[in-house]
């Protein structure tokens, strides 16, 4: 029995040329749906990893986690897998930008102002700063009007940006600080707030890993996601729109 | 509802084979710390028990730190295979084997202890060497108490989530066990689906600790406990 179960555990679990993406958990829907058009018109697939990206860039570069491929917003991720020597800045490489706004749930009015947002004294969700960069762009953006201190009193810290979204919808936060798009993909929340005050650009990158073993196949998914104009259409429904990896510069 | 049967299935894989990995261990340990004595013995006994006494993602982190990229097992094994064992079914099957070994030994222990000593010696006094008596006398004596042993090991293999999530991380389609995907879907709000594989992980919960518990308080036969009287009676 035990033999058996040993030889059952090896062949379900080694699968040997698919690359294994980390992406940003605000990513999860559309990069899934692009995986399947990927998988339709070339019969490749793939496999993803999704969380915060600060976490998952700390999983590859720190522990070894066997990433082909990465998909990360805000520069500390980016900076983490250059300092390991898994990514050098290239042309190739996938840009996204997004965009932060405060979300409630469905029936909320909207705000005006953060200021008007704290004045409430609400249960407000984020994303932990050192896990998901969503919680260091809210954490910037509620310190340029020296917000910060109110608010991460009595603030939710979540694991990624989808999990703020989580806490908002079961009713366990007032508002959360999300990005757009996941705003966008949810109907049971709604965007009260485009938040205006500042923050650092919102910038995703997306590319190999280099030296993985099948970082050839996770550069393929990615140059056919840039290429392909269904899935360009897929990521601008979404709210994501095309940059240049600008990142590459910093 | 058809994407929870990979992850129960290779749960399901990774506690068989944990059980499978700390039963014969577990047996060995046990039998020495019940009748025998030597140096170190308490240490044997604390270190075996350590990771009952430690919060799962510590032990999660120590393994890490031996097989991962920074540990001489992962080392060794980079230069063998090129990639470490971290975040993989390995590392999963590990964190549930040192999880469940010191309840497996605990088990154990007081299985082999209520077999009466005097009916081992008899049995070499008889003739047979210590692997036979073991294999023949003590252990079908010691059955119930072991098999209660090895449910139990399972249970715990299966619900591990600490260890797991650190040393084999929480891949979908990888490494992604039950506890760790309840532990996802419960993140990502996505509480249906999260309910329903809390459901599964209670049903096997009480029919293991069912059966378990039916094994260690059914009657027991007066032949092999402490309590027998060996020889002819008095005259």
């Amino acid at each position: 029995m035990i033999c058996i179960a040993s030889v059952v555990a090896c062949n379900g679990s080694g699968k040997g040329d698919v690359p294994l993406i980390f992406v940003a958990a605000s990513l999860s829907d559309v990069v899934g749906e692009a995986a399947d058009l990927y998988e339709a018109e070339t019969g490749n697939s793939v496999e993803f990893s999704f969380g915060g990206s600060i976490m998952l860039a700390n999983q590859i570069a720190e522990l070894g986690a066997p990433a082909d491929g990465f998909f990360f917003v805000g520069d500390n991720p980016v900076l983490i897998l250059r300092k390991a020597g898994m990514y050098s800045d290239n042309n190739s490489a996938i840009g996204l930008g997004n965009k932060l706004v405060a979300i409630a749930p469905s029936d909320h009015r909207s705000v005006t102002s953060l200021e008007e947002l704290v004045a409430e004294a609400p249960r407000v969700a984020l994303g932990d700063p050192g896990l998901a960069p969503v919680g260091i762009f809210t954490q910037k953006a509620f310190e340029s009007v020296d917000l910060w201190d109110d608010v991460s009193k009595d603030a939710i810290f979540a694991l990624d940006a989808r999990a703020a979204m989580a806490a908002v919808q079961s009713g366990n936060a007032d508002y959360g600080i999300v990005y757009k798009t996941d705003a966008i993909s949810s109907d049971d929340v709604s965007i009260v707030y485009e938040i205006q005050e500042s923050y650092p650009r919102i910038e995703y990158v997306g590319w190999k890993i280099a030296n993985a073993s099948q970082s050839d196949a996770a550069a393929d998914f990615f140059t056919f996601i840039a290429s392909s104009q269904k899935t360009r259409n897929l990521f601008g429904t979404a709210g994501f729109n095309f940059v240049s990896p600008a990142a590459n510069n910093q | 509802m058809t994407l929870d049967i990979p992850i129960i299935a290779f749960s399901l894989q990774v506690a068989f084979v944990a059980t499978g990995v700390t039963l014969p261990i577990g047996l060995i340990t046990a039998w020495l710390l019940v009748r025998k004595d030597f140096r170190g013995k308490f240490a044997l006994d604390v270190l075996v028990s350590l990771p009952l006494a430690l919060p799962p993602v510590v032990v999660g982190y120590v393994l890490l730190w031996i097989i991962g990229t920074h540990g001489w097992v992962g080392q060794l094994s980079h230069w063998l295979f090129g990639s470490t064992l971290a975040f993989t079914w390995f590392a999963a099957v590990l964190a549930s084997s040192v999880v469940s070994f010191p309840l497996v030994v605990r088990s154990f222990t007081v299985a082999l202890a209520g077999v009466d000593p005097r009916l081992e010696v008899a049995a070499k006094g008889l003739g047979a060497g210590s692997l036979r008596t073991f294999l023949t006398v003590t252990l079908p004596l010691a059955q119930r108490g072991v098999i209660a042993g090895v449910l139990l090991g399972f249970v715990r293999a299966l619900s591990e989530f600490g260890a797991t999530i650190i040393v084999a991380g929480n891949i979908p389609g990888r490494t992604q066990t039950v506890p760790t995907a309840i532990f996802t879907r419960i993140s990502s709000g996505d509480t249906n689906s999260a309910w329903r594989l809390a459901i599964v992980s209670l049903v096997l919960g009480v029919i293991a600790l069912g059966v378990h518990n039916w094994l260690l308080n059914r009657p027991r036969s007066p032949i092999g406990s402490g309590s027998t009287r060996l020889g002819s009676p008095p005259l």
